[in-house]
């Protein structure tokens, strides 16, 4: 005992040495905790103090509950499920969610699936062009497509110029102008370039000596689509579905320009209406339920991808890359792509673009035509902003401003977010890595106003070491990257998930430490779900609006919060040129991280 | 990794307890996203400083000394009164233009944050004032002592800085022999299904108001003008004729939009071919010049052409430049504030200053062509808030 006593604190002293030295080799374990807790602190935080709201008395409503102030109450999930107004305020809505998103999804599906195939792996004309005008619908705000859609189509259900078609002596029917309809082409022709990046980077990542040998055994062609491509495919297909269903349960408005003409609310304009009442506990419970079915969601895919355990589709292994030949369907196959190009992208831009050249919009006489919105020195009557908008230093200062702001966040989440995809994947199914996966996701199932609202409440008050941080960037900063964390970690766990332990293992053999593996490795491999981790975060940035409003002071002046001042004025010609502007930064940006790192979101689809 | 299965159950459970506690731990702490106040508390008495010890030059020194005042309201007018302020006084002052609701939600967010950046609210929303921003001191009322005895008693608390007006419009180039309707009745009548148009009443807290406002003081006009349809009398199928005429007028198919400028539009742009009716701000017609619009008040619509609502001016209690925002709210109560707020009329709470003499074409006499809210009632009318909103949400089609 005498003599064994000094020995043990030296063995354990040891022991622990050896655990840290193997921990500091393999961090994942550390990395992972820090990730957890940070995300504990500014995702679950805000979360749980919008699910309180929905049991507790509001200020205001304490003779409707008969309690007092901050007292529990069922009163709200009395009124949203059970009372007299409860099918208007919830039922409604709630089938209206179902169909739209069901709706969208197919679409995007559908159109996105397709175009990925084609851009990928076939040898369509124009494949370059194709692949990078067809994530051009992603970089418009949401809006301008509702907006561009009650220009065309619009009837006199609604306020506002006439139509297009109505102008021209064509009466639209309801059911195409305002509702169900619209509302799902005009969403999925915005989301679908969710489906074509996530599709073109999991097509290109498929070694097609898979599919190959496949034939070899002699599988035909369906088998080879179902037993092969498929099942490679299923994470990116969840990861696309996740993404866009996302997006529809909270995106507002395009619900609710296109649905209130015809009184069609969906569950997030029902929120919407519940925030704008400043009905707290409403809203609260709404939002809880919206953030409840993205959960279910969430769990069911994580079942299938469990379920189908992973593809590495990156090895060390060489691997192939083949595209099929059209032979004479590629000109129609063209075809097809441009009238998606078409639809998605001229149309709306186009429609926006007449309308910033236009005196009194949809009147098309040579009179009518002028740049002044544009370069104009002095428009008269003006409140504001008395010159087009490429004057003064207005547009610049808020371009400006919105790309610093969102292109801090852009950064740090792409780089978060490859992160928590190398920890949920090296983490191999741990707690600690599914606590990441499903939690990196969950502020993409909270709609962004509620999200905002409870992080102000949270982070605008000092907290222990947290100063408060109200009005400043650095709230504005911190609550961009949450709440676009989920597409970078996405695309992080997608990317990882198909990079296997080989390379990274070759270099721990030549003794590599873990900073040099991340860089020199992951980092160069993972180069364009990296640059896919920063632009969409970037390119959505760039265009929200509604969280930016609420953090925003009225000294920082963004994009998007001019262009919508502008609305508010009633320069409608000023704001659609605004828009545009906030479209051609967007693509620009894109455009050159595809050039300057060579591989980015049109590399992830095709070249 | 592959632990024994009853080792993980155990870390399973042992996991589901630390995050329940974790969970309740939050929820404890975790504040209100509306505010934290103890019960309703009621309105906080406004009186007026002593005019004696009030010196304004010493306010305008003050004010200096603080450099800068940020005000919100309504109306996009904010930004010239603030514009003509930092000239007069040499302060810079900026004016925003934001929505009632948005602009409640924003200074109730700096007031918990203690990082008050909004000085002044210009604000319309009197029942939300009344009910929740003034007794939760999130912005107080102070009353300009050398103006005081020319602001009548009701418009002190909260303090009126003006009056402004809702109008039915028509288009007097497709009805050039005047306004197409004469009742407000006929409003509800087939003939005029889907040709009304006016913004959402749920998103528009000056129209739910205004609803509230006709049920408590407007039911005997409403049924006069009823009787004077010829139509023999009023069958009520629900409590009172203002509710009868909100039910009727929302099931009868009015065009909502989310901005006034898309009612004028409808309405008025020179493309128009279809003669509609709009219930927009008198603000709006600063488009007949600007665009060209063809409007006209609708004169002669009985029992009301439309409704004056005031507008209050109130400061953030939080404040950090007082006497700045004090200032302004001087400024805006004075004839050159007034005179750039009511382009296109208005009245003043203050009495010398007096009514814009810019009223809208048809816009004649605001004592008996618009209805009157009683400032009175405004808490009733936040209490009936909900009731009045779920009654529109449930008859509108």
């Amino acid at each position: 005992m005498a003599v064994a006593a000094p020995a043990r604190p030296v063995s354990r002293g040891r022991r622990v040495l050896y655990r840290a030295r193997v921990l500091l080799r393999e961090p994942t374990v550390l990395l992972g905790v820090v990730l957890c807790l940070a995300l504990l602190y500014l995702v679950i935080a805000p979360l749980v103090s919008v699910f309180s709201d929905a049991g507790r008395v509001q200020y205001g409503d304490e003779a409707r509950s008969g309690r007092h102030t901050g007292d529990w109450t069922g009163y709200y999930l009395w009124r949203v499920f059970r009372s007299p107004v409860s099918r208007l305020l919830f039922w409604e809505p709630l089938l209206h969610t179902l169909v739209v998103s069901a709706g969208v999804i197919v679409f995007a599906l559908a159109v996105g699936g397709s175009m990925a195939w084609l851009v990928t792996r076939t040898n369509v004309p124009g494949r370059k062009f194709l692949a990078a005008a067809l994530v051009v619908p992603y970089m418009l705000p949401s809006w301008t497509f509702a907006l561009a859609w009650l220009t065309l189509f619009k009837n006199e259900r609604s306020g506002g110029q006439v139509g297009y078609l109505q102008g021209a002596g064509i009466a639209t029917p309801d059911w195409l102008a305002y509702g169900p309809f619209p509302i799902i082409v005009t969403l999925g022709l915005h989301y679908y370039p969710f489906v074509l990046l996530l599709f073109g980077n999991a097509l290109r990542r498929i070694d097609a000596q898979l599919e190959d040998s496949a034939r070899i055994l002699g599988a035909g062609g369906r088998t080879v689509l179902r037993r092969i491509t498929l099942p490679l495919m299923l994470p990116a297909l969840s990861s696309a579905v996740l993404l866009v269903l996302g997006r529809v349960l909270g995106t507002f408005g395009t619900p609710y320009i296109l649905g209130l003409p015809s009184d069609y609310n969906v569950l997030s304009t029902s929120l919407y209406h519940a925030i704008r009442d400043r009905s707290t506990g409403v809203a609260s419970v709404l939002a809880g339920v919206i953030v409840l079915v993205g959960v279910l969601v969430v769990v069911v895919d994580t079942r299938l991808v469990r379920e189908q355990r992973r593809f590495v589709t990156v090895g060390g292994k060489g691997a192939m890359d083949r595209r099929a030949d059209l032979r004479r369907w590629r000109w129609p196959a063209f075809a097809v792509g441009m009238a998606v190009f078409l639809v998605s992208v001229a149309a709306p831009v186009l429609t926006l673009l007449l309308s910033t050249v236009t005196k009194t919009p949809g009147v098309f006489r040579a009179d009518n035509f002028t740049l002044t919105f544009w370069i104009g020195e002095d428009i008269p009557g003006a409140v504001g902003f008395p010159h087009g908008v490429l004057r003064g230093s207005d547009l610049y200062e808020a371009a400006w401003n919105s790309l610093r702001i969102v292109g801090i966040a852009a950064l740090v989440c792409g780089f978060v977010g490859l992160l928590i995809g190398y920890v949920v994947v090296r983490g191999d199914g741990g707690r600690v890595s599914g606590f990441l996966r499903q939690v990196s996701f969950l502020p993409y199932l909270v709609p962004g106003i509620a999200f905002a609202a409870a992080c102000l409440s949270l982070f605008a008050v000092r907290r222990g070491p947290v100063p408060a941080l109200y009005g400043t960037v650095t709230l504005l900063v911190l609550v961009l990257v949450v709440t676009h964390l989920p597409y970078s970690s996405r695309s992080g766990i997608a990317a990882m998930m198909q990079l296997g332990r080989e390379p990274e293992e070759a270099a721990q053999v030549a003794g590599a430490r873990w900073p040099v593996r991340m860089f020199r490795i992951i980092v160069p491999i993972q180069k364009g779900a990296l640059v896919t981790g920063v632009v969409l975060p970037l390119v959505s940035g760039l265009k929200e609006l509604s969280i930016v409003i609420m953090l925003t002071t009225s000294g920082t002046q963004l994009l998007t919060t001019l262009s919508i001042g502008l609305v508010d004025y009633g320069y409608t010609q000023l704001a659609n040129a605004v828009v545009l502007v906030i479209a051609l930064l967007s693509f620009t940006l894109t455009y050159l991280a595809q050039r300057l790192t060579r591989s980015s979101l049109a590399s992830g689809i095709g070249g | 990794m592959n632990g024994s299965a009853p080792g993980r159950r155990r870390a399973r459970a042992a996991c589901a307890g630390l995050l329940a506690l974790a969970a309740s731990a939050l929820a404890a702490c975790a504040p209100s996203t509306s505010g934290e106040a103890g019960g309703a508390s009621p309105l906080p008495s406004a009186s007026v400083e002593d005019a004696a010890s009030f010196k304004l030059d010493d306010l305008i020194a003050a004010a200096k000394k603080e450099g800068s005042v940020l005000a919100y309201d309504g109306s996009g007018d904010v930004k010239d009164v603030a514009e003509a302020f930092a000239k007069k006084y040499g302060i810079k002052a900026e004016g925003v233009k934001s929505k009632a609701a948005a602009t409640a939600e924003k200074m109730t967010r700096e007031s918990q944050a203690k990082n008050v950046t909004i000085d002044v609210n210009l604000f319309e929303d009197g029942p939300m004032l009344v009910g929740q921003l003034l007794p939760q001191r999130i912005v107080r009322t102070w009353i300009p002592p050398d103006l005081a005895p020319d602001i009548a008693e009701g418009d002190r608390n909260p303090l009126m800085m003006l009056m402004k007006a809702y109008v039915f419009v028509y288009n007097p180039k497709l009805s050039p022999n005047g306004c197409p309707v004469k009742n407000l009745w006929e409003l509800t009548d087939p003939a005029w299904k889907g040709k009304v148009l006016l913004q959402d009443p749920l998103g528009k807290e000056v129209f739910t108001q205004w609803f509230t406002q006709l049920a408590d003081h407007g039911t005997d006009k409403l049924t006069a003008a009823y009787d004077a349809l010829g139509k023999g009398k009023l069958q009520l199928s629900e409590k009172d004729p203002a509710h009868e005429w909100v039910k009727r007028f929302a099931k009868n198919s009015p065009v909502l939009t989310t901005e006034d400028e898309d009612v004028a539009t409808g309405v008025a742009a020179p493309n128009q071919t279809k003669q509609t009716l709009g219930l927009m701000s008198i603000a709006k017609f600063r488009d007949v010049e600007q665009k060209g619009f063809h409007m006209k008040v609708c004169e002669g619509l009985a029992p009301w052409t439309g409704f004056a609502y005031p507008k209050y001016a109130t400061i953030a209690t939080g404040s950090k430049h007082p006497n700045a925002a004090k200032l302004f709210v001087h400024f805006v109560l004075e004839k050159e504030g007034f005179a750039l707020e009511s382009g296109s009329g208005g009245v003043s709470g203050n009495k010398k200053v007096g009514k814009s003499p810019n009223n809208p074409p048809g816009l004649a006499d605001w004592d008996n062509q618009l209805f009157r809210f009683v400032p009175g009632t405004m808490t009733d009318d936040f209490r009936e808030r909900q009731d009045i909103k779920d009654f529109w949400r449930v008859n509108h089609r």
